[in-house]
């Protein structure tokens, strides 16, 4: 298998702000993936601070080559919110500000989370990505979840993944979420992967490792099953890692205590 | 965290200007979301309508980053601090993130996660107690077996024979249990290049039915090294994980591991009760 060109997801240095996060993802590697690249960098709320049009000036300028976008539930407002696509008509000033800030830095793409099913249903959430479109100036990509306790989250099955497929709609397709579905419904459906890796209205690509069971972000140190579906990738696509390396229990405990 | 103490004070004077008590924040996060689940203000949400100041803005200190970045490739971050007067309801949720960071565990969204709560006392003193998930895992124990090992099925050496055939070094599967969900699996030749699993095909059991994958195969190989009595031993009813690694053509490593959830509880305390002396403010009054 020819070599990735995985970048890096800020979401990947959780707790850091932004500047420290571009520091260290500027030396980034990873055991399976090896040197991960800047060129596009995904802005997620993992990272500490306020976004606004100051903090993305000084980011590009520090950092004129890379290509920033951002994803799902970006601090952009002083009180923080959880407003997945799910929310798009509840929290409108929210998604205002978001599609704001994503047309100041000229996003080549915006990536959001479907949300829960006690906000909207499968075809609200989908017309919800259409109509975003035209808000963001931008394509506008759904990412699908995984199963649950409760089944709290729409895009969690794979029969739900189908109809994506069957839409019109773009999609940030998140491997390690359908490494949690494959695992639940007991079976890896890699004919349907395949065929949404190879779509052009897949827009982003998300990677990183965990057991089937939870989204635990974990950095990649074998190639998964999926992994041998990557190759389909349509070229347009852009992978993001979003594995978290693992910290030492003398690092967790290093700030507490003061 | 000098800021951070004085936005401590800053919510103390709040409260006890309006005679409350004591300030709740509780928060939870998993998967790549979270945030704070609500806050209460002597047990009440501040949302309510009829809660006493609710409306006031408080002089909230927060920080611009400004990160360095040495030629030896040490980081270094200072904020630059600036006031700014907001409804006590944003205050205290730009409070919660900068004290997460400040203790370590912003990363409570992340993963696995975390939840947890501060306790903010009119008196000045501040309590969090915060709980941080981790995946963990145990050894249940290592076995080896050799390819003349008189147990092995035909499915194993049918592998191993095609392995030594084709010049592979390692053919090695994670399993996932209860579920015998395959979580990774891979190919490596002698010249350490890396082949397609689901491409790559291997005879089948009986050998007259042509080839399979070599991931359908794994499944065959599989149920037989689960059904051994000692890896049947070793994992019992648990859930966890079987790494099923063949060597060379020769020799099948197997490692049994159990998975669990842990967790781990951090406390912290802060006395501002210093810092709530009006003595400024007394000399500033004096005659």
């Amino acid at each position: 298998m020819k070599a990735l060109h995985v970048n890096v997801s800020l979401a990947a240095f959780p707790g850091k702000n932004h500047f420290e996060a571009m520091a260290l993802a500027s030396h980034a590697s990873e055991p399976l993936l090896g040197r991960l690249s800047v060129d596009h960098v995904q802005i997620c709320p993992q990272n500490m601070g306020l976004m606004n049009e100051e903090l993305l000036t000084r980011l590009r300028d520090q950092y004129p080559q890379t290509r920033f976008r951002l994803h799902a539930n970006v601090h952009v407002q002083p009180r923080r919110l959880i407003s997945d696509f799910s929310r798009y008509h509840v929290d409108v000033a929210y998604w205002a500000r978001l599609a704001e800030l994503n047309r100041f830095i000229q996003a080549p793409a915006y990536s959001g989370h479907a949300g829960r099913r006690d906000e909207a249903d499968l075809e609200t959430m989908l017309d919800n990505v259409r109509q975003a479109q035209a808000l963001f100036g931008c394509p506008v990509a759904v990412e699908g979840m995984y199963p649950a306790e409760g089944d709290p989250y729409l895009l969690s099955s794979w029969q739900e993944y189908e109809t994506l497929y069957a839409s019109d709609v773009p999609y940030a397709l998140d491997l390690s979420h359908l490494n949690i579905v494959g695992r639940h419904e007991g079976i890896f459906l890699h004919d349907l992967v395949q065929a949404m890796l190879a779509s052009p209205r897949c827009l982003e690509i998300h990677v990183s490792d965990n057991n089937g069971r939870r989204d635990a972000h974990q950095t990649l140190n074998a190639p998964p099953l999926w992994w041998w579906d990557l190759p389909h990738a349509h070229p347009g696509a852009v992978i993001f890692s979003e594995g978290v390396a693992p910290r030492r229990k003398e690092e967790r405990h290093a700030h507490t205590h003061q | 965290m000098e800021a951070l103490q004085r936005n401590m004070a800053t919510f103390c004077r709040w409260m006890q200007r309006h005679g409350h008590e004591m300030i709740e924040i509780s928060y939870s996060g998993e998967g790549d979301s979270g945030g704070v689940s609500e806050i209460l203000i002597d047990g009440e949400s501040l949302e309510s309508r009829r809660m006493e100041g609710a409306r006031d803005r408080v002089l909230y200190l927060g920080g611009n980053y400004v990160t360095t970045v040495t030629n030896e490739g040490e980081i270094t971050s200072h904020s630059q601090l600036h006031g700014k007067l907001w409804p006590v309801n944003t205050a205290l949720r730009e409070f919660f993130d900068a004290v997460m960071c400040a203790v370590g565990h912003s990363g409570y969204m992340d993963g696995l996660g975390g939840s947890g709560w501060f306790q903010i006392q009119a008196d000045g003193i501040v309590s969090h107690s915060h709980t941080s998930k981790f995946a963990d895992s145990s050894d249940a124990g290592d076995f080896e077996l050799t390819a003349d090992d008189p147990t092995l099925t035909m499915a194993s050496k049918t592998l191993l024979e095609w392995m030594t055939a084709n010049s592979m070094s390692v053919v090695a599967v994670t399993v996932e249990l209860p579920e015998r969900y395959i979580g990774s699996l891979y190919l490596q030749d002698v010249a350490g290049a890396h082949l397609d699993p689901m491409d790559t095909n291997v005879p089948t059991v009986p050998r007259d039915e042509g080839s399979v994958s070599v991931v359908e195969q794994m499944r065959a190989v599989i149920r037989d090294i689960l059904a051994k009595p000692e890896v049947a031993a070793a994992m019992g009813s648990a859930e966890g994980s079987v790494e099923i690694a063949f060597i060379g053509g020769n020799t099948i490593s197997i490692s049994c591991s159990e998975n669990f959830e842990n967790e781990e509880t951090d406390t912290n305390y802060w006395d501002v009760s210093e810092r709530l002396t009006p003595a400024k403010t007394a000399k500033r009054l004096a005659p």
